[in-house]
């Protein structure tokens, strides 16, 4: 249990919180049964219960004094490999927003392309043969093969 | 004599041309799976079922079952030649499958583990078909209590047992069957958190989430902490085992496979508890139990045969009573009820073609696994020389496409983002995803049960422990909770003492 437990229960506190929240302006109960927002308000109550329980674990554990060869600090991040997650976070979320404008399939293309040479770092040959060959992969298999329709692009595909 | 008429069906339905070929390409794209460090069974599955649309249900079952078999074979490539788990069941195989490669029997280690497999896939095949369709037969007398009671079982057990902290996997089960009321109440129509939002009126489907969590969480992972890893160079051959290696097996496979099958059936326990239950009961059985970890051929014999008969006990609870024990039978569930058929005691006597098609595919599937295994074994190998860099760009592609096909809906694909980010982090602080998937999939059919039993006792709570088979199976739910509360304050005790 480390810092980063204490911060997931908070934001799973408020998460639960809001829950309870919404779910209260929802019929708790008819004459004989649960409605609909029975489930939800008590299982946001036990969340919290256990959301509590993590944390005070995780607190108790930060307080018991770290033995020296501890090894490796489970809180330390590495900034690289985050900086390498945001960008293909950020990659996913661009291919989300081109797909209306290009198409599925290029879209596809041009975030593999950002995956593999901005984030990866791979050669040209091997993003661009990646990239391209899985589209065509995929495209295969969906569009032609299993008749999905998808959102085309300019160029027709 | 219904029986064999059963089965005889079953192999009717295995045996056609399609459902052969898909059997096929789900054992092999199973070993492929398997093989790479860090997609499991479940991410494959998940990935790959939009691939199973517009199949009969049958085949796309064959398919989906062969992968999940395949993949507990194929993790064993990867523990032997890399010292790297495929997947969490073949951790206990890298302790002496990789000490064995290092002496120059790679060979043989994947040898006894696809023979090993391949008789505790198919005893496990033998012992499902004879015990789901009684279990099923006594499951239609069950009422909403003692489903509730066993899906509860089903949570608690997996949360519990996951691995790590137990109240991470049980706040992550919350989570999950939070989740599980977004959407239309079923009961009297009402919505809940759906914001205005079209996309919410069903629900949260379980496929992105299950992507998300599952694959692309992952892959962000490996993009966060690159996997490198180098397989040795191993001669792969001599993959046949000696006399000696079949006199030091024998007793770890039939052991193996015990413990695999009745572990596996276990909702919540699987494939990843039962190698580790097998490897531990290997070692306490050995007459050389120091020479474990050095490389001795039982050490991998055992472990590999009980994650092959989990992978067939678990599909027990999810033929027989509709309830998944496991990620990987989560999302084979939410993929049933995809191609329109209700999971359940009466699937086997509404869909017996389905039923009866996968227990005889299984069969078939695992004289696959065999075949294509040991003469093969190199060429799966040799995909552990496909740099980590390409492979992931290739499998985010295919679940992007996968998810948008299923409903052609980017909505689906926004979520999967959503959630990949979130598995990413969830990975990153060890919070398991099976027990969310699993109780988002669970989540409506438990609320279901426990209102409609709530209105059977017009509102009194007694009804769940008056009634002795969900009383019963409440009992369990909660000793699942409890015991591993105990061992800890046992511990705590222990170690107190210990300061003192």
């Amino acid at each position: 249990m480390t810092r980063a437990d204490v911060i997931a229960g908070l934001l799973l506190g408020l998460g639960f919180s809001a829950v309870i929240w919404e779910a209260s302006s929802f019929q708790y109960g008819t004459e004989f049964a649960p409605g609909p927002g029975f489930a939800p308000i008590w299982l946001s109550v036990i969340g919290l219960i256990l959301t509590a329980l993590m944390v005070g674990v995780a607190l108790t554990s930060a307080r018991k004094p770290q033995p020296a060869d501890e090894g490796e600090n489970p809180d330390a991040l590495e900034p690289h490999g985050l900086l390498r997650v945001a960008l293909a976070l950020v990659g996913l979320v661009g291919f989300l927003i081109l797909v209306p404008w290009v198409g599925l399939a290029i879209a596809l293309f041009f975030f593999l392309l950002f995956l593999t040479l901005g984030v990866q770092r791979l050669s040209y040959t091997a993003a661009i043969g990646t990239s391209a060959a899985t589209v065509c992969f995929v495209y295969l298999v969906f569009v032609l093969f299993l008749d999905v329709p998808v959102p085309s692009g300019p160029l027709g595909f | 004599m219904d029986l064999f008429n059963d089965l005889f069906l079953g192999f009717s339905i295995a045996f056609t041309p399609t459902n052969l070929m898909f059997a096929f390409a789900g054992v092999f794209l199973g070993t492929l799976i398997g093989a790479l460090p860090g997609i499991g069974p479940s991410a494959g599955v998940a990935v790959l079922l939009p691939v199973t649309f517009g199949m009969p249900p049958v085949t796309a079952m064959i398919m989906l079952a062969g992968i999940y078999y395949g993949a507990m074979y194929g993790g064993t490539i990867t523990s032997v030649l890399i010292n790297t788990p495929g997947e969490s069941a073949s951790v206990m195989t890298t302790l002496d499958g990789y000490q064995m490669a290092l002496k120059g029997r790679a060979g043989a280690a994947l040898g006894m583990a696809a023979i090993g497999s391949f008789i505790a896939g198919t005893v496990g095949v033998v012992l499902l078909m004879i015990a789901a369709p009684p279990l099923a037969e006594f499951a239609i007398t069950f009422g909403p209590p003692e489903y509730f009671a066993l899906m509860l079982l089903g949570l608690t057990t997996l949360a519990s047992l996951t691995g790590g902290s137990m109240i991470k996997g049980l706040l992550m089960a919350v989570v999950g069957l939070t989740l599980g009321t977004i959407g239309i109440d079923l009961m009297i129509g009402a919505p809940r958190f759906t914001f205005d939002n079209v996309n919410l009126l069903d629900g949260l489907d379980f496929l992105p989430v299950a992507v998300g969590l599952f694959a692309v969480g992952e892959l962000l992972f490996n993009i966060y902490r690159p996997i490198r890893s180098k397989p040795i160079k191993a001669k792969l051959s001599g993959l046949l085992p000696t006399r000696q290696d079949w006199r030091d097996s024998s007793g770890a496979i039939t052991r193996g496979t015990a413990i695999g099958f009745f572990v596996g059936m276990l909702p919540g326990a699987g494939a990843t508890i039962s190698s580790f239950l097998a490897y531990a009961t290997e070692k306490r059985v050995s007459k050389r139990p120091e020479k474990f970890g050095t490389g001795v051929i039982e050490g991998v014999a055992a472990p590999e045969s009980a994650n092959n008969a989990a992978s067939t006990g678990a599909l027990i609870p999810l033929m027989a009573l509709g309830i998944p024990g496991s990620g990987t039978t989560a999302v084979m569930l939410g993929a049933l009820t995809l191609y329109g058929m209700q999971p359940g005691p009466l699937l086997m006597s509404t869909h017996p073609d389905v039923f009866w098609g996968l227990v005889a595919s299984m069969y078939i599937g695992n004289v696959m696994l065999l075949i294509l295994n040991l003469p093969l074994a190199p060429m799966f190998a040799s995909i552990l020389r496909v740099p980590y860099s390409i492979l992931i760009p290739i499998i985010i592609g295919i679940a992007l496409f996968g998810v948008y096909s299923v409903e052609n809906s980017l909505f689906n694909v926004g979520v999967t983002i959503v959630f990949g980010g979130i598995g990413f982090v969830m990975r990153l602080y060890g919070y398991p995803p099976a027990p969310l998937v699993l109780a988002l999939v669970l989540g409506p059919m438990l609320e279901r049960a426990m209102r409609q039993s709530l209105q059977m006792s017009l509102g009194e709570l007694d009804i769940f422990v008056t009634r002795p088979i969900s009383a019963t199976i409440l009992a369990f739910a909660l000793a699942a909770v409890l015991f591993p509360f105990f061992v800890w304050l046992r511990r705590l005790r222990r170690e107190r003492r210990g300061d003192a």
